[in-house]
């Protein structure tokens, strides 16, 4: 992991803590995208406050119940919700870059045959095509593609 | 004599490379897996997806070229060969070419058993009425024959479809000629407890060529306890059925399903060998559906996923292991799962197919017309629950079926590429979208990942399948990709380096 | 085995494509064909109707408007059947096809567009493929009986663009039961209207045979000397694909090529999942590859783990595999299945330590031109 965060504080009964998190870094996309991912266990609430994301988390089950005798602690959860918000950072990342060639992909996939492809790079030809029999004795292949 | 150019000329101009589309999620402590468009796949050290995301890779670092082949990355030194990645992804979409190739058809309601997972609304065995009229049958055929691909499958199922004969005999005698005028392929299956079994029965599948698919639950006592029917016998009526049907039909057209439940989950050796006793040499270790009667019964079906994927780990060793012994058997989920991970197809297999397969790949005509999406959206029905019902055929055409508002509605949720959640995850290529499943669980088609028995089992199994495939031993690995490419062990080591 | 011989040649100015008999004809035989001859003493001494005489004593000043080429070197390996080419210039007789060989071929220009560090095979940039098609031409009207097998060869056939296509039509109708394959680097089937009329002439037996040598573009180009080659092989065996065409890629085993072993298995299940064979093949030490040995050499028996994870791969995904030019006492057992006796029958000899070895009758020996850089472990196999 390579970025730090600011800080995370805790209420007294550590039942609800609050992350705070730049905004630079963290899109408020890639931060609900990986809250989702933990609904089962946690609540989540999203607030923008200036430069930072504040995150308040609190447990969906606090107590242990028959179903669920042990309880993960809240901080217990830190280092894999850090994660999430970073790998989630990533995800959006990735997605902006890659979103109009991937458009691109999907409509070559299902447009009909010939129809999207792109020619072939560069060129068969030989030297003999190109003209480029400089001697019987001495050819050199250069990168040169004719236009 | 020409002169040769050195290898720094093939490079690109600067260390610059830019981004194909791909998803990727940590897969245990040391590792994590990349996935792209089309499935391909890299194992790789965590803080791999960040290194090239933030652009710091090396061409000369080891894995820039793996990444390159793998379409993952691409620079100026050479074409990102789209086209080629466009044929690929074509190919895993394939599935969706020529619409609906499975075509259910509920020919009567009426049942013996009363199986506590049943999806259907059973009535006794004596209720005329909800059997499928004749009217309905010619409709419901003619409407099947619509559907554009060149090979459909018709399965008659029910209730118990052998206690209305009478109605399949005629159901066949206009399929067949009907496929031949359109040169259609037809495939027919009847799904069955097999406690009707006759001889005449049997003589008639013999010469229809048809297939016999019927269910095993496992040994007497699991099969008994989850199958209840008047008598008691319903594991010894099946082996018996089984026998005679191979006899009558030969042993490839006659096939074996098991249903899971609180019992099963505790035996999954057990259910294993009574498949290997019955001589069976495929076996499918799914979950219990959350519908019909099940849901009713729920304290006796009801089971959290953990449960279900101990059982199918369990089993899934076992079923290696015997693999390993000699013993051919594949397990079909697994089989699907890894044809979608390591082959150039996608699946035919209608739970994991994105876009769903509800409607798309299968439909189900129920007793009285009613056409639905699936037959857990028949299900639905019964608890007076219509989202998925997409017409009749008795009032609607084709094309009103797939434009019905049930059938848009069902669109929506059916790209897992555009689901909250599954548009992130590394392992959609693998999956699928089950909008009746989100809806019947959860109350909405889309469904909620994070708590969704769909998501959270078949992540897990293909987490548990990618530990095989990077660290199980050799056999298993021969055994794995034996059952893909099906071949048993001794055939495939037969074509592998011995 | 002799394939080529030279003598004076009379009497011609084009190069003249024959079928040689070394027992005379009658009148209506001798069209097409070359008799050999001791001397023009021979008797009978009717030489009319002949298209050319190859003798090998001297030819002064007798008077004979046959075409002729005396003083020839050798003619013990002309056999009746052969076909040979005469060349007016240099009076050389080129033997292009004996019917009693199982490889034949048809060598369709030394122009190629790639450059191969190890090819075996160096091109010549003379333009010599309007000359060899012609001569092509007449040898397909020549072979008798038909050959089973045609391997078409060069340089690279597909710069012979329509003429190649010509050939291949011409094959099809003259013998169609003659299984044709023809080795190509692939590059210019990216063009999809090329491949399509390639496509269009139905030859019903037929197959290509495409080098692929890694699984990313720079290694792969830098190989092969030419920039966009990858790209371009790809591209067009995915159009052959299309088309339906039989594909065989093969693989040279050398020191650039073995590092990246396994991964090329894996793109060629990945993206290349409609090839019928997928060929490894020993280094032959003839041609480039001598220059370039410093990049290209690693003993055969120092990459028997990569080849072998390489064919498990391929083999495991279902694709037919074949092994060519290793002797058997280097390859692991466990490869051995895969291995094929192909090196034709003018190459291939056997050492000294060969005589002792039980696995001989299987194994494909050596090239006869490969004495240096022999894999330290030729040994006998008990």
């Amino acid at each position: 992991m390579s970025i730090e965060f600011e800080c995370v504080e805790f209420d007294d009964q550590r039942s609800v803590a609050t992350i705070s998190i730049d905004k630079k870094v963290y899109s408020k996309s890639a931060v609900l995208r990986a809250c989702y991912w933990f609904g089962k266990d946690l609540y989540f609430h999203v607030e923008e406050s200036g430069d930072s994301l504040r995150i308040r988390v609190a447990l969906r089950v606090a107590s242990p119940t028959l179903n669920q005798p042990r309880i993960k602690k809240l901080d217990e959860w830190m280092p894999e919700i850090f994660d999430a918000f970073v790998d989630s950072q990533l995800r959006v990342e990735i997605q902006a870059e890659t979103a109009g060639v991937r458009e691109l992909i999907i409509a070559k996939a299902f447009a009909e045959s010939g129809v999207l492809e792109d020619p072939p790079p560069g060129t068969f030809a030989d030297p003999v095509t190109l003209g480029n029999v400089e001697s019987k004795r001495l050819i050199k292949i250069t990168n040169k593609q004719p236009e | 004599m020409r002169s040769f150019t050195g290898i720094a000329d093939f490079k690109p101009t600067d260390g610059s490379y830019r981004l194909l589309p791909f998803r990727f999620h940590r897969l245990d402590k040391l590792n994590e897996i990349l996935v792209n468009e089309c499935g391909e796949f890299v194992v790789a050290p965590l803080g791999t997806t960040e290194t090239i995301v933030r652009k710091k890779l090396l061409p000369t670092d080891n894995i820039y070229p793996t990444l390159k082949a793998k379409h993952f990355i691409y620079d100026d030194y050479s074409s990102a060969l789209l086209d080629v990645l466009a044929s690929k992804y074509r190919t895993k979409f394939d599935f969706i070419h020529g619409s609906t190739k499975l075509h259910i058809f509920v020919v009567t309601l009426r049942c013996d058993h009363s199986c506590h997972y049943c999806q259907v609304s059973r009535q006794t065995v004596n209720k005329g009425e909800f059997d499928m009229p004749r009217e309905v049958a010619e409709a419901a055929v003619k409407m099947m024959l619509e559907t554009p691909s060149p090979h459909i499958t018709l399965e008659l199922q029910g209730g118990e479809p052998l206690l209305a004969f009478d109605t399949i005999k005629y159901i066949v005698s206009i399929a067949k000629p009907g496929a031949a005028r359109l040169s259609k392929e037809l495939d027919i299956v009847i799904t069955s407890n097999l406690a009707f079994l006759t001889d005449e029965i049997l003589d008639y599948c013999n010469a229809e060529e048809i297939k016999l698919s019927s269910s095993l639950d496992g040994p007497e006592f699991i099969h008994n306890a989850n199958r209840p029917r008047p008598g008691g016998d319903s594991y010894r009526v099946a082996v018996e059925g089984i026998k005679r049907a191979r006899r009558a039909l030969g042993a490839n057209r006659v096939a074996a399903l098991m249903t899971t439940t609180q019992l099963s989950l505790q035996h999954p050796r057990e259910i294993i060998d009574e498949y290997v006793r019955q001589s069976f040499h495929t076996i499918f270790l799914r979950p219990i559906s959350p519908y019909g009667f099940a849901v009713k019964s729920s304290h006796r079906t009801g089971y959290d996923m953990d449960a279900f994927l101990e059982f199918y780990v369990t089993g899934l060793n076992h079923i290696i292991d015997l693999n390993r012994k000699g013993y051919s058997l594949t397990e079909i989920y697994t089989k699907i799962l890894l044809q979608k991970i390591l082959m150039p197809e996608g699946t035919g297999y209608v739970d994991l197919q994105s876009p769903s397969g509800a409607g798309l790949n299968v439909l189900v005509y129920n007793y009285d017309g009613d056409v639905y999406a699936t037959d857990e959206a028949r299900m639905l029905a019964e608890m007076q629950d219509y989202t998925f019902k997409l017409g009749n055929v008795l009032k609607h055409s084709r094309a009103q079926i797939f434009t019905s508002p049930a059938f848009v509605n069902l669109l929506q949720a059916a790209c897992n590429q555009s689901l909250p959640g599954c548009s992130d995850c590394a392992f959609q290529p693998y999956c699928g979208a089950d909008p009746v499943y989100h809806h019947a669980t959860q109350g909405d088609m889309i469904g909620h990942r994070a708590t969704s028995g769909f998501c959270k089992r078949n992540m897990r199994v293909i987490e548990h399948l990618f530990s095989l495939l990077q660290n199980g031993d050799p056999d298993t690995q021969d055994i794995l990709w034996g059952w893909v490419t099906d071949r048993n062990l001794a055939e495939i080591r037969a074509d592998i380096p011995q | 085995m002799r394939l080529h011989t030279a003598g004076t040649a009379r009497g011609f100015r084009k190069p003249l494509v024959v079928r040689v008999t070394t027992e005379p004809l009658t009148d209506i035989e001798r069209k097409d064909a070359a008799l050999v001859l001791l001397s023009l003493d021979a008797v009978p001494n009717d030489f009319r109707g002949y298209a050319a005489l190859i003798i090998q004593g001297k030819v002064d000043g007798q008077s004979i408007s046959t075409p002729l080429i005396h003083s020839v070197r050798d003619i013990d390996h002309l056999s009746s059947g052969h076909v040979v080419v005469l060349e007016p210039l240099n009076g050389f007789i080129r033997t292009l096809y004996r019917p009693e060989s199982r490889h034949n071929t048809l060598f369709a220009t030394e122009r190629c567009n790639s450059n191969c560090l190890m090819c075996s095979q160096p091109p010549s940039d003379k333009d010599d493929i309007a000359a060899l098609s012609e001569r092509n031409l007449k040898l397909i009207d020549l072979m008798s009986p038909a050959p089973e097998y045609l391997c078409i060869t060069g340089g690279e056939p597909t710069l012979l663009g329509d003429r190649l296509l010509t050939i291949l039509g011409k094959l099809r109708d003259v013998m169609p039961c003659t299984y044709v394959h023809m080795l190509t680097n692939g590059r210019r089937f990216a063009w999809a209207n090329f491949t399509s009329d390639f496509a269009g002439v139905r030859h019903p037996s037929f197959s290509v045979g495409i080098p692929l040598y890694a699984d990313h573009a720079a290694l792969h180009d830098y190989i092969v000397q030419a920039r966009n080659a990858f790209d371009q092989t790809i591209l067009g065996l995915h159009q052959l694909a299309r088309h339906g065409v039989e594909i065989e890629i093969r693989i040279v085993l050398h020191a650039l090529t073995v590092p990246r072993l396994v991964h090329l298995a894996e793109y060629i299940c990945r993206n290349l999942t409609f090839v019928d064979h997928v060929s490894f093949m020993g280094m032959e030490h003839i041609g480039y590859a001598p220059r370039n040995m410093d990049e290209l050499w690693i003993d055969p028996v120092d990459y028997q783990e990569q080849l072998e994870k390489s064919v498990a791969f391929l083999a495991r995904f279902g694709i037919d595999v074949r092994i060519y030019n290793l002797q058997l006492c280097v390859l692991k057992p466990s490869l051995w299945k895969y291995s094929k006796q192909a090196i034709s029958d003018w190459k291939n000899t056997f050492t000294g330590v060969c005589q002792a070895c039980s696995v001989r009758d299987r194994c494909g020996g050596f090239f006869h031109w490969n004495t240096q850089a022999q894999s330290r472990g030729i040994h006998a196999v008990a």
